[in-house]
């Protein structure tokens, strides 16, 4: 998404987590060299509200997440060992300006994240602001 | 498992306030008028 800011016009990116690690978001967010938020969703409100489960691990640990973790290390990022909640599964969602959901993308298992540019269309088709 | 989904697309998003990385609170509500890409990342790896 980072590499992606130009093309969200004014829309803000915002990532959130569950960790409850405050010093991790801030070193996490220095790591990626990122401007916009990280946020704490310690309670997982956001994840109960979207109806992000918790996945099997089956799903969780599937062949297609296998690769994507060996991928990602042979691209040189470090990887640690998780202390949270392996199991969680994540979201992505487009709210618009008058704050309603316009789109809501559940993956099933980690590897089936939506490509960006499905997330770049469904803010494109929100339009510009009204001036 | 299923998890009841409390809002669905059309259904504005509740008031929340969580907590960003400088520890400051951060409100959905003040950043009305702007589209937000929220991404929920499954753990920090």
């Amino acid at each position: 998404m980072r590499d992606h800011l130009d093309q969200l016009a004014d829309a803000l990116p915002v990532v959130v987590t569950f960790s409850d690690d405050q010093q991790r978001l801030a070193a996490y967010r220095r790591h990626l060299d990122i401007e916009f938020p990280v946020l704490a969703d310690v309670d997982r409100v956001l994840y109960d509200l979207f109806g992000a489960g918790r996945g099997s691990l089956r799903k969780v640990w599937s062949p297609g997440t296998l690769v994507m973790y060996a991928r990602l290390l042979r691209s040189g990022r470090r990887l640690r060992l998780p202390s949270e909640d392996t199991r969680q599964l994540g979201a992505d969602a487009v709210v618009g300006r008058d704050g309603r959901l316009d789109r809501l993308w559940l993956p099933p298992s980690p590897d089936a994240r939506p490509p960006v540019q499905a997330i770049i269309d469904a803010v494109a088709e929100l339009g510009r602001p009204t001036r | 498992m299923t998890v009841p989904r409390v809002i669905d697309v059309g259904d504005v998003l509740p008031d929340v306030t969580l907590v960003d990385h400088d520890g400051h609170r951060w409100r959905f509500d003040d950043h009305r008028g702007r589209p937000l890409v929220l991404i929920l990342h499954r753990h920090l790896a």
